[in-house]
């Protein structure tokens, strides 16, 4: 406008221009992470070596063994017909790279040096963290710490504990994709379909369990030849520390305690023969008596509905009374899921993953300020408490057909 | 900066419009009573040209001499033929009343009785009469008189109205201005039988003479704004004005500005839709475009389709137009910002495909954008030129062609050529040519900031054209006038598009002096 | 030119409240709910924000009485009417001392979240250089066309923040929410305290009522104006502790733009409704940066006539760039914000109140 304003202006533009462009760098020359893999190392090799160039650096607890999963976007291109996919000659859509560090930063950093292209973690989908670093005192939260706090990477991400070893997880070859890591994740959002996977946990709510008072639990995964298997999940007390593992039907009967199911099958014995339900829905209630500071009462309330899927036993399924006893079979069934699940993690664990103290404290807070500190540590009320279970199941629907075949067949 | 411009402009020529007028002549020649006299300075002044017809005859059976002065060709033969000679020949030898003896009772007599044309007057000064002729009248001298009676007889080829080319429509009237302002007022008055419509006339052009029309409809126009037109139009001191280009360019309020800030249409409809919304129109001769003035971002934005289709139709139409504007201007940018800068911003699976696609492309994505928008441009550029079957060949050649060539040969990737293509399509869809020229010189701006600073520099730049729009005026009415200032009661006629009984006021933007459009309350 | 004044128009009553509301929604929309959520256990911290609108709304009643009192006239000419020349003088620069440092933390802040956010070795004194180059801009052009801008920009950031919160509600968990009303007094009162800070802007009423057509309308719009930033503060904050608890929001630098992070819409081109909302904290603090801008400018034309405005553009624009590269961390950042904030209060609420207080007692009006 004003020409003693446009000099200056067309000055500064144009300097900006030519010394410009700090941030850029194409697309293609990104490392997309995707997946990490989070180790122990299994030597203490690269540890020494690396003593023995510096030996006066401090010496730190842990170290890790990090594996990033870099995508090959070339590789995702069937055919890949387009040009330039030269170097990558075996045609896969990822690379796998691992390095040893004590922080996850320094790990990320020294990828620059192995590789062409610098890590990007925008599109992180998986993190996986093997049992070995969860069990370790301040372990799962000190790999947490740096995904957290990189304003570069989401809390989006969804975090898995491997029953075993981190690396092998992401580095199955599925069928189906080309990306072992959007395997994984695509398997996470599967909860709708199995009863026995536990709701996906995002990295940012693992920084809320991080800070909450609260036991919890993070799905677990575990690797098999060429695909792998979702199912059970990894127990952590409230000092972020891994106590244990849930099997697969012990973490059904804790979806059923949560009430997260959303889906899944239920499986009873009517008669001496298998029937099995779809589950539909379900609701979930704690009712708590807390009067009793040393045995509080917890009960609580599962109602759950479905539809027949599938049943091997001979009966009348439109009768009334035969739906009952159905009813009955199932509502069992899941009381006594619930109750093993109880019996592991409230008698042998001891932590509360079932979220009694976060009900107290949004229910009864002035209580919860007094026993928050003895709660689930000193004087332990949690153990003391006695927790029921009381179950229903609505059957809605028989399917298609009432019977596959008469009595007499048999 | 303007505003200064125009001051000091205001200051040379602080004379009221009319006046002024007269002011731009050349010097006063008078007549003079000799016709051989008057005859000779006419062929001096013009050069003795060849298409300048001069016709000398005797009045009956007196030997007062006369001749009639016209060009060929501006003037109507059949009708000098008929309706002057003819008669005066014819009249005069037939008629009981003898031919008086006084040339100026002859003129008197001429001018009152004989000529039976409907536009004539007499006239005195030689150089008016001048200009008359050079626009096609048909000047008529008495012998010893100092007076003469000029006679329209206007009558040119022109070309047959047609379908404008520039704004087509599926739906409305199908004709266009053409390049006679005669053609062009009827064209207005058709549409237009309120009585209250003016056309204020005057010319532009102190050698090329083209004659100027103000047209507004007097009780709905705001008449502060008819004044500043006709302010600014008395400014223009130009020689020669082939296009209604001139004026705009002459009456704009920020020459620095890439927006047109009068519109342009060769529709007919749509400038009786403006006039009755209390804007002004300026016809010029010579040329199908009409300057409706003020301008504000709606109607740029707006197809008079918008209002003949049902409001469903219309309200759509508009959504995707507006879509349209922001595709044009941003798109390219977007694409460098997201791919150069944030590429976490997009969906993974795209990402990843973005990436394999330009796997292997020489340049970073501002030279490839800014490679491919200027072979757009070219494209563009280039079918415009070329005849119109040629133009389409070009359109394929470049579309396709370059298009697929440069993929194939890894020059650019098949992203950004959707990029582009979206670009030019969204361009193309809006409705005013010269407002999509101004957002073609904004996307580029646009794409230096994405260049520069990402996300940032996109925004950064919006907030710029923002801040541009919001001091841009024109005629003194502020450009995005319904959004900014705020009037809450046009906004039923802006982005969206009310049903026909809904809108019962004029914009409240152009400050109409009469707002109501429908006064029998609820028509339905 | 004389058609030039048809734009020339005073503001109205509710475009005066939307102005309020864009100054008022600046940096301090991002970073509230952390200090709120560390002083209020979670959810209760909405009482706070609307403890602090009222009182909020209380002294913005007081100054929007204090400049209707005076229409047509600048608070450089009141407050000489008020307090002698030479307070006014002192006043006024130390107001205009007051809302240059404003605009310097908002271009730092602009720095900072963007350097934070979007870039990575973009260095930040060319981040806010290119935004203080735009503030200039906008500030050259007329003072009524810049005002305008809030017009166009304050819709846009509502219905942006509309739509993030919106894709937000799958990730709200009820459990975040309570327990509800457990907090003491005490510690809502600290709360509101912490927030307060974030309403700091309303204060403009004081120099833009010259500008309105009816300067009694003031105290009507300022209801308007903190009408907009209170229920948008009360619904973010509800979303911020409902996706993320309180326990997450008291450690997150920017909860805002977290939130803004954590949605995504699954299928769209964005995929990630933070670049959304990048738009609109953008728009907003520019705004906000802007107007102070031009206050300071307005100020300073009122008490020295004779310098230009372009000329004090020119001039202030280093000073506040150079102000604006000072803090040397998050933590200097945070600090200088405070300072400000607390600087205002003194020099923007506490002594127009007392010049309230005088004018009634010495009876003394602007003449129309």
């Amino acid at each position: 406008m004003n020409k003693r304003f446009a000099l200056p202006t067309i000055l500064v533009i144009v300097s900006a221009l030519l010394a410009g462009c700090w941030d850029q760098v194409q697309i293609e020359e990104r490392g997309f992470v995707v997946g990490i893999a989070i180790d122990a190392p299994r030597t203490k090799e690269v540890e020494k070596r690396a003593a023995k160039e510096a030996p006066r650096k401090p010496k730190v607890k842990q170290r890790f063994l990090v594996t990033h999963q870099l995508v090959i976007p070339g590789g995702l291109i069937a055919g890949s017909q387009g040009g330039g996919g030269g170097q990558n000659t075996t045609n896969e859509a990822f690379l796998n790279l691992t390095s040893e560090g004590d922080s996850l930063f320094e790990v990320s950093r020294e990828l620059a040096t192995r590789t062409s292209r610098a890590p990007f973690y925008q599109h992180l989908k998986v993190l996986v963290i093997s049992e070995e670093v969860a069990r370790t005192p301040n372990g799962f939260a000190n790999a947490m710490d740096f995904l957290l706090r990189d304003p570069d990477s989401r809390r989006s991400g969804k975090v898995f504990i491997a029953n075993g070893l981190a690396k092998s997880i992401i580095e199955v070859k599925p069928k189906t994709e080309k990306l072992p890591s959007l395997y994984i994740n695509s398997i996470g959002e599967n909860i709708e379909k199995n009863a026995r996977m536990l709701p996906e946990v995002r990295i940012g709510d693992i920084h809320e369990e991080l800070l909450n008072p609260f036991s919890f639990v993070i799905p677990r995964v575990r690797a098999e030849k060429n695909e792998i298997k979702m199912a059970g999940s990894a127990v952590f007390s409230l000092y972020n520390q891994m106590v244990g593992f849930l099997g697969e039907e012990e973490t059904e009967g804790l979806n059923f305690l949560t009430g997260s199911i959303d889906g899944g099958l239920l499986k009873a014995k009517v008669k001496g023969d298998l029937v099995v339900l779809n589950i539909q829905g379900t609701k979930h209630e704690i009712v708590q008596d807390l009067r009793d500071k040393q045995n509080f009462k917890f009960t609580i309330k599962i109602e759950c509905e479905g539809i027949l899927a599938e049943a091997y036993a001979l009966m009348d399924f439109l009768s009334k009374e035969e739906t009952k006893k159905l009813e009955r079979a199932f509502a069992k069934e899941i009381e006594r899921m619930c109750l093993d699940t109880l019996q592991k993690v409230h008698k042998e664990m001891k932590v509360d993953v079932i979220k009694l103290g976060s009900n107290i404290r949004q229910k009864e807070y002035s209580l919860w300020k007094q026993i928050q500190k003895d709660w689930e540590s000193g004087q332990r009320l949690y153990e003391k408490s006695t927790i029921k279970v009381e179950a229903k199941v609505y059957l809605r629907n028989v399917g298609s057909i009432n019977r596959s075949e008469l009595e007499e067949g048999r | 900066m303007m505003r200064k411009f125009f001051a000091q402009r205001r200051k040379k020529k602080t004379s009221p419009f009319s006046q002024h007028m007269q002011q731009r002549q050349t010097p006063e020649l008078t007549l003079s009573p000799n016709l051989a006299d008057n005859l000779e300075l006419f062929r001096t002044l013009l050069g003795n040209p060849h298409d300048l017809l001069i016709r000398t005859f005797l009045i009956g059976n007196t030997n007062h001499t006369c001749a009639v002065i016209a060009l060929d060709g501006l003037a109507d033969s059949d009708m000098l033929h008929n309706q002057v000679l003819g008669h005066i020949q014819l009249m005069i030898s037939t008629s009981e009343k003898s031919v008086p003896p006084e040339p100026d009772e002859i003129i008197q007599l001429l001018f009152e009785e004989v000529l039976s044309v409907v536009e004539i007057k007499k006239e005195t000064s030689l150089t008016a009469a001048l200009d008359c002729i050079l626009s096609g009248d048909t000047a008529l001298f008495v012998d010893g008189s100092s007076e003469l009676i000029l006679i329209d007889s206007k009558g040119w080829k022109t070309r047959g109205i047609e379908e404008p080319v520039s704004e087509g429509l599926v739906r409305g009237p199908r004709d266009g201005f053409t390049e006679s302002i005669r053609d062009n007022t009827v064209r207005i008055r058709r549409r237009v039988k309120d009585p209250n419509l003016r056309f204020e006339s005057s010319w532009v052009g102190t050698r090329s003479k083209t004659e100027l029309i103000i047209a507004y409809i007097d009780d709905i126009v705001d008449h502060e704004m008819l004044d500043e037109v006709r302010r600014r139009i008395a400014t223009i001191d130009i020689d020669e004005v082939e296009e209604s280009g001139f004026i705009e360019q002459w009456i704009e309020d920020d020459f620095l500005s890439p927006f047109p800030q009068a519109h342009n249409t060769e529709r007919p409809d749509k400038v009786s839709a403006s006039l009755f919304q209390g804007r002004v129109a300026i016809l010029l001769d010579g040329t199908p475009m009409v300057l409706i003035l003020p301008v504000t971002i709606g109607l740029l934005l707006h197809s008079p389709e918008d209002y003949y289709e049902r409001w469903i139709v219309g309200t759509l139409t508009r959504l995707l137009r507006y879509l349209a504007a922001f595709f044009a201007v941003f798109s390219p940018s977007l694409y460098i910002a997201l791919v150069t800068f944030h590429p976490g911003l997009i969906p993974s699976d795209l990402a990843f495909s973005i990436a394999a696609t330009r796997d292997g492309v020489p340049f970073p994505a501002f030279i490839e954008s800014l490679m491919m928008i200027t072979t757009m441009e070219l494209l563009q550029e280039a079918g415009l030129r070329l005849p119109k079957p040629i133009g389409q060949t070009v359109g394929i050649v470049g579309g396709l062609v370059i298009g697929d060539a440069a993929v194939s040969a890894g020059i650019v990737s098949p992203v950004m050529v959707i990029v582009v293509a979206l670009t030019a399509i969204s361009s193309f869809a809006i409705p005013s040519f010269q407002l999509a020229i101004a957002f073609r010189m904004i996307r580029f701006f646009a794409m230096f900031g994405a260049a520069i600073f990402g996300i940032y520099g996109v925004i950064l730049s919006l907030i710029a054209i923002m801040i541009h729009l919001s001091n841009l005026t024109s005629i003194g009415y502020p450009y995005l006038a319904p959004l900014a200032p705020q009037m809450p009661r046009d906004w039923k006629d802006l982005i969206l598009r009310a049903p026909v009984t809904f809108l019962k006021e004029r914009p409240q933007a152009l400050h109409p002096e009469d707002e109501i459009r429908m006064r029998t309350g609820d028509s339905k | 030119m004389s058609a030039q004044t048809l734009s020339e128009k005073m503001i109205s009553k509710n475009h005066m409240g939307i102005n309020i509301a864009s100054v008022t929604v600046g940096v301090g929309i991002l970073t509230f709910p952390r200090a709120l959520a560390k002083a209020t256990s979670g959810f209760d911290g909405l009482i706070s924000v609307v403890i602090s609108g009222l009182v909020a709304l209380l002294i913005g009643w007081l100054l929007a009485k204090l400049a209707a009192r005076f229409p047509r006239q600048t608070f450089f000419d009141y407050t000489a009417i008020i307090a002698s020349k030479p307070v006014a003088y002192a006043l006024t620069l130390l107001v205009c001392l007051y809302t240059m440092l404003f605009v310097s933390f908002e271009i730092r802040a602009i720095g900072n979240i963007a350097k934070q956010y979007l870039f990575y070795s973009t260095p930040v004194e060319m981040i806010t250089l290119s935004f203080l180059l735009i503030v200039q801009y906008a500030v050259a052009g007329s003072r009524i066309a810049m005002l305008r801008l809030n017009l166009l920009f304050l819709p846009v950031v509502l219905v942006v923040i509309f739509f993030v919160l919106v894709f937000t509600t799958q990730l709200l968990e009820i459990e975040n929410i309570r327990p509800y009303f457990s907090s003491s007094w005490k510690s809502l009162l600290e709360g509101s305290k912490a927030v307060g800070l974030s309403y700091s802007g309303f204060e403009i009423i004081l120099f833009y009522t010259m500008l309105m057509r009816n300067p009694e309308e003031g105290p009507k719009a300022m209801l308007l104006g903190l009408f907009i930033p209170v229920s948008l503060y009360v619904t973010i904050y509800i979303f911020v502790i409902g996706v993320f608890s309180a326990e997450v929001a008291k450690n997150l630098t920017y909860p805002t733009i977290d939130l803004a992070k954590e949605v995504e819409i699954p299928g769209g081109f964005f995929e990630r409704v933070e670049s959304m909302f990048f738009t609109i904290w953008i728009m907003t603090i520019f705004n906000t940066c802007v107007m102070w801008l031009d206050i300071t400018i307005l100020n300073l034309t009122s008490m020295f006539r004779k310098v230009k405005k372009m000329v004090w553009i020119l001039a202030l624009s280093p000073i506040i760039y150079f102000v604006a590269m000072l803090p040397q961390n998050l933590v200097d950042f945070f600090a200088f914000a405070d300072a400000i904030t607390y600087f205002g209060m003194i020099i923007v609420y506490l002594c127009p109140i007392c010049l309230l207080l005088i004018a009634i007692m010495r009876g003394v009006k602007g003449h129309e």
